[in-house]
């Protein structure tokens, strides 16, 4: 048991370091364009927002940025992620080891350029004078939450994608939808609060949130509230995880 | 003897949808029609036991189930029904490779693929010399995979499966691609792990490898095995089956003037014995009997021996042997008798042919429908024929 969870480890950090080089090496600024991506994103709806609209949100350019780069992250590791196994069909067709290191060793890619991403809030932080305390530490809670919820929808996108390929424009355009439906460009606070619990049964509208919480106002939000998001990740990922798992035997004949 | 895999009761269906609908639209529209499915039944109930240090030969016609066998035993399909054991590790190396990434240099391909199949970080280090050497590509170590010939990568391929230190070899169609230097190293290779007591599961159309290396062999049959033992039996079958299905060549039949009819082919041996099986050195004769009904002048009779693999050995004929028969009008028969035979052991196919005098127009043609074997009586046999040579020493 032990020895074949050694080899499945190596195997993922064969596969996560692979994935990286095969995502950037073919475009001419590499690595860069994915850190670029979200900062452009950014600067186009900064200047909308704050500048021409004027917004009222203290810290307005802080709230933003945080919730454009976990939103990038999930969008684009989702949208990655389902096709990693069709990506992946030469490996998956000629020797077996566990399916759902594939996707793994995917979305580990996508938490990496997170990570990097992030690098660039703090400056960002610095810039703008919000101090950074210790409430911060408790981020790392809901980025392993991110991750979960990431990972068990891609489990469960991935999964659907074999039976329908056009499975793939569909989440574009939900994508598109919970970009829009998400606290990215605004904060919950401006939403009427009859909205409010339908809005958190996104659990990327509570992760943005909260997080949001722990760096401007430096408050951890309430046992109860994690509490929830803890279960709606738990959910999220088993399910996924479990319907992948349910439908993994078939793959190798799928593709 | 310890068992090193048994597959039990295995069954192996697809589906074929008749129309593909893999879009959403498709199976949207689809739901108003009645979608029609075939079953297509790869594996019927298959049973085997492998013994660890078998070698094993698979062979079959395409579409017989064996890349199915294969892929089942190393975990790639899941079977609908019954049970597999294994026991030790499996390195499999499946239709020309184990699955490279083409975007990724033969470099990276190598590290991943090696610790698909299980090596730590340390091993891969120590092995990474050899294998590149032995898949001769240390020249092309950064270049993209994409941009390797098929043969190329079937050798890195084998390579880094040799490495990978296994208990249970899968390899289907090794030979398929690859020069004859690469051939001659695989052969080296399978005898190295017949010394160290490996199993090796060999899938081929060349039934020569099987007999050549394996101690057993199952014959696949439309998913079902319908022979298994010793792979010279097998392969007899294998044979069998196929000469009951090949019908005659219809090409030659539009065009052929029946007044000679050839009735049959009988082998004898040097005491005038009936039989099918020689030495490599004794004399066999090969009578064939024809009819006649309408005399005919200056016919050509003419043989044709193939090895069972195809190769072509030798085309004989009346003409060109000057041994001219001016008329016959009779039915009678024919001996063609090849002195003291120089074909090694194996397994031959005969053909035989009645032409006109030009050799254009025949009169009956009978391909690849009589066999004979030569007896293996010696372990080391190399090339096709046995050439009379002499050898002489001044020192």
């Amino acid at each position: 048991m032990k020895k074949s969870n050694d080899k499945n480890l190596r195997i993922l950090t064969e596969l996560v370091k692979s994935e990286f080089k095969l995502r950037y090496q073919n475009s001419f600024l590499g690595y860069f364009w994915t850190l670029i991506k979200p900062l452009l994103l950014f600067g186009v709806i900064y200047l909308v927002f704050s500048v021409f609209m004027q917004s009222p949100i203290p810290n307005y350019p802080v709230y933003l940025l945080l919730g454009i780069i976990l939103w990038t992250f999930f969008s684009e590791a989702t949208l990655i992620g389902m096709n990693s196994i069709l990506a992946k069909r030469d490996l998956i067709t000629k020797i077996y080891f566990p399916r759902s290191i594939i996707i793994f060793a995917s979305t580990i890619s996508s938490l990496i350029t997170l990570l990097l991403n992030l690098v660039i809030f703090f400056v960002f932080m610095l810039i703008s004078h919000v101090p950074i305390q210790a409430e911060a530490l408790f981020f790392i809670v809901y980025i392993i939450e991110l991750y979960m919820v990431t990972t068990g929808v891609t489990f469960f996108l991935s999964a659907l994608y074999l039976h329908f390929r056009d499975f793939q424009h569909i989440w574009e355009i939900l994508l598109q939808i919970g970009f829009w439906l998400t606290p990215i460009i605004y904060t919950v606070s401006i939403v009427p609060v009859q909205y409010h619990r339908y809005i958190f049964l996104n659990p990327l509208a509570r992760i943005i949130e909260y997080s949001r919480d722990i760096f401007i106002n430096h408050h951890i939000p309430d046992l109860g509230l994690n509490l929830v998001l803890l279960l709606m990740a738990v959910v999220i990922f088993g399910g996924g995880y479990w319907f992948f798992k349910a439908k993994s035997s078939q793959i190798a004949e799928k593709i | 003897m310890q068992k090193a895999l048994t597959l039990s009761n295995i069954s192996k269906s697809f589906v074929l949808p008749h129309e593909k609908r893999d879009t959403l639209k498709e199976n949207f529209l689809g739901l108003m029609r009645k979608r029609t499915y075939e079953q297509f039944k790869a594996l019927e109930s298959v049973n085997l036991s492998i013994q660890k240090g078998d070698f094993v030969g698979i062979i079959g016609k395409n579409g017989s189930g064996k890349s199915t066998v294969l892929k089942i035993m190393a975990g790639i399909y899941q079977p609908d029904s019954g049970k597999i054991e294994v026991d030790g590790t499996i390195a499999p190396f499946l239709e020309l490779g184990i699955g490279f990434q083409p975007e990724l240099t033969a470099r990276e391909n190598i590290q991943v693929n090696a610790t698909l199949l299980g090596l730590s970080k340390k091993q891969i280090q120590e092995k990474f010399n050899d294998i590149v050497k032995f898949a001769d590509v240390e020249k092309f170590l950064d270049l993209k995979m994409k941009n390797f010939s098929s043969g190329m990568q079937a050798r890195l391929a084998f390579a880094i499966a040799k490495e990978a230190d296994a208990d249970i070899y899968l390899c289907d169609e090794v030979f398929a691609v690859g020069d004859e230097a690469f051939q001659q190293k695989c052969i080296e290779v399978f005898e190295d792990w017949k010394k160290m007591g490996k199993t090796l599961i060999l899938v081929s159309h060349n039934p020569s490898f099987i007999t050549q290396f394996c101690n057993k062999a199952f014959l696949l049959e439309k998913g079902k095995i319908v022979a298994n033992g010793d792979p010279e039996t097998v392969i007899d079958e294998y044979h069998r089956r196929i000469h009951l299905e090949s019908k005659p060549q219809e090409i030659h039949k539009d065009f052929i003037v029946s007044d000679i009819n050839i009735s049959e082919v009988r082998f004898f041996d040097h005491h005038g014995i009936e039989t099918n099986n020689f030495k490599t050195g004794e004399t066999i004769t090969a009578r064939i009997f024809y009819k006649v009904k309408k005399p005919v002048k200056t016919p050509v009779f003419g043989i044709a021996i193939h090895r069972d693999d195809g190769v072509h050995i030798s085309g004989p004929n009346t003409k060109t042997s000057e041994y001219p028969i001016h008329e016959v009008k009779r039915d009678g028969y024919l001996d063609c008798i090849i002195n003291q035979n120089s074909l090694l052991g194996g397994r031959y196919v005969f053909t035989v042919s009645c032409f006109d005098e030009t050799c254009t127009r025949p009169y009956d043609y009978h391909d690849k429908q009589y066999t004979f074997s030569i007896e293996r009586n010696r372990e080391n046999q190399y090339g096709l024929i046995e050439l009379p040579v002499t050898w002489r020493h001044y020192g």
